[in-house]
């Protein structure tokens, strides 16, 4: 990696964010899919230890939780050097890749308003970015 | 759009404004209109 792009405080912060961000869309996607595959949970909260248990089992639970912690890292990280009012803004490109990866990887169907709505984030991180001097 | 719809972003957007002014950070107005945009497609997502 480049060291120089390192220095820049714009470069270094949509680098990071836009990673932060696949962490925590990935971190989504596989808990979403842990729990389908467990099953709707709130038709048998009597078994709750055994839904624990199951949780505990899932790799892609577990998988899921890995990477968002990931993201939290890269969270606090930012916020090292970057204003708040710049990265909470970004951490909305979350549900841009959250959006692809449900339609490609979870075969979801995604209506015209999210993708609306995916096109919006998009412009309005550009319009942020551009805010930092 | 529906206000029950835009109301899932607005949490958001007074979250950064309460934030931003809290922490006196200089929040110009490309920035304001950003995060403006961004709660508008979180609402469409919601």
């Amino acid at each position: 990696m480049d060291i120089d792009i390192l220095a820049r405080p714009l470069a270094k912060t949509v680098m990071v964010m836009l990673l932060a961000a696949a962490f925590g869309a990935l971190g989504d996607v596989m808990l979403s899919k842990g729990m389908k595959e467990i099953g709707d949970v709130s038709v048998r909260l009597t078994l709750l230890p055994q839904i624990v248990r199951q949780v505990l089992r899932s790799r892609a639970i577990m998988g899921g939780v890995g990477f968002l912690s990931l993201f939290f890292v890269l969270w606090l990280a930012v916020l090292s050097w970057a204003d708040l009012s710049v990265a909470l803004p970004l951490t909305a490109l979350s549900y841009v890749f959250g959006a692809l990866l449900a339609k490609y990887y979870l075969g979801e169907t995604i209506c015209a308003s999210r993708w609306l709505g995916t096109l919006l984030i998009c412009v309005g991180v550009v319009l942020v970015t551009r805010s930092i001097k | 759009m529906d206000l029950g719809v835009l109301a899932g972003g607005l949490p958001r957007m007074l979250a950064a404004v309460t934030v931003a002014v809290m922490l006196h950070e200089r929040v110009g107005v490309m920035r304001w209109l950003g995060a403006v945009v961004v709660c508008i497609g979180v609402s469409c997502l919601e």
